[in-house]
């Protein structure tokens, strides 16, 4: 395969489903904030690069959600959600601190307020710039082909 | 015409922008936007945001582990339907001489023809379509062939 991929390392099964599983459950580290979102973010999108050209992700969402991933990779991390940080002691690895945990509804009720869902801190001027024109381009981008059509059959 | 179209409801979005503008500026009826300049809302937007690629991440990644345990699970009817189709419908099939492909003498599969006499033709496309719509569902990635396939820069699914 010529576009840069794990898989020249090893494309047997295992190998494809441990880059899926692996990207699955860093995006799921993404939105807990559970380890670093930079790092997190750095294996989601590195996991999304190697399927790209075999998975045959080339629908604009496909493409727009890679771009996405690597301008996150320079924002600052997240705070992890008050939900994800109890879990250790929810499932009985936390010890003696099990007993003083409060209840799901109430950290769920944490996990939802803004400050729990808040970044660290601003994220870089460039970075931020890029972000917005990125959004600017998708709504554009598809705005325009709402009026003119895909191919030159579309009469709309 | 398009183009009309496509100005006139440029001019309409703007408009609208410009009276929610006036209306805000004129009577104070967004109180919270003046909480949206702050640095803290904007901690929150960009959070809140970063999250939500985190989700769309795990959509992707969940549809992409959907499909290949399905894909793995179908490989070895991928690959017996392959190999009956190479040698009952189509022997000329992969090797770059389809167009050779054999007009009059070859048969589909019984099971394949409802007709005693069959219409070559008529089962050798039936065969290409229906071959087809199972190599577009298990990508023809999941086969022996994989490290070729890879190799030659196309889809594993």
């Amino acid at each position: 395969m010529y576009y840069p991929s794990v898989f020249w390392v090893n494309s047997s099964d295992l190998a494809l489903q441990c880059v899926v599983v692996a990207g699955f459950l860093s995006a799921w580290g993404t939105m807990f904030g559970i380890i670093d979102s930079r790092v997190t973010m750095a294996v989601s999108w590195l996991c999304l690069l190697s399927l790209d050209m075999p998975a045959g992700l080339g629908y604009p969402w496909d493409c727009y959600l890679l771009e996405t991933t690597f301008l996150c990779l320079f924002f600052p991390p997240l705070h992890p959600l008050p939900i994800a940080t109890a879990l250790p002691a929810a499932l009985g690895l936390g010890g003696a601190a099990a007993a003083a945990q409060p209840t799901w509804a109430t950290l769920l009720a944490q996990s939802f307020a803004p400050g729990s869902l808040a970044m660290t801190a601003v994220p870089p001027v460039l970075a931020a710039f890029l972000w917005r024109w990125l959004a600017f381009r998708l709504m554009i981008g598809f705005g325009k082909l709402k009026f003119t059509g895909t191919t030159d059959k579309d009469d709309l | 015409m398009k183009t009309s179209v496509a100005v006139a409801s440029t001019c309409v979005l703007f408009g609208i922008a410009a009276v929610l503008a006036y209306v805000h500026a004129e009577y104070e009826l967004f109180p919270w936007y003046e909480w949206l300049k702050t640095e803290n809302a904007a901690l929150v937007v960009w959070g809140i945001t970063m999250r939500l690629v985190g989700c769309v991440q795990v959509i992707c990644f969940g549809s992409l582990l959907r499909q290949v345990r399905l894909l793995l699970f179908l490989r070895p009817t991928v690959v017996m339907l392959q190999q009956r189709f190479v040698a009952d419908c189509a022997p000329g099939w992969g090797t770059g001489h389809a167009a050779s492909w054999p007009a009059t003498e070859k048969h589909c599969p019984s099971e394949l023809s409802s007709a005693s006499s069959c219409d070559v033709q008529l089962m050798q496309s039936q065969c290409v379509r229906g071959l087809n719509g199972i190599l577009h569902l298990a990508n023809l990635s999941f086969t022996e062939a994989r490290p070729h396939v890879l190799s030659a820069g196309h889809s594993i699914f």
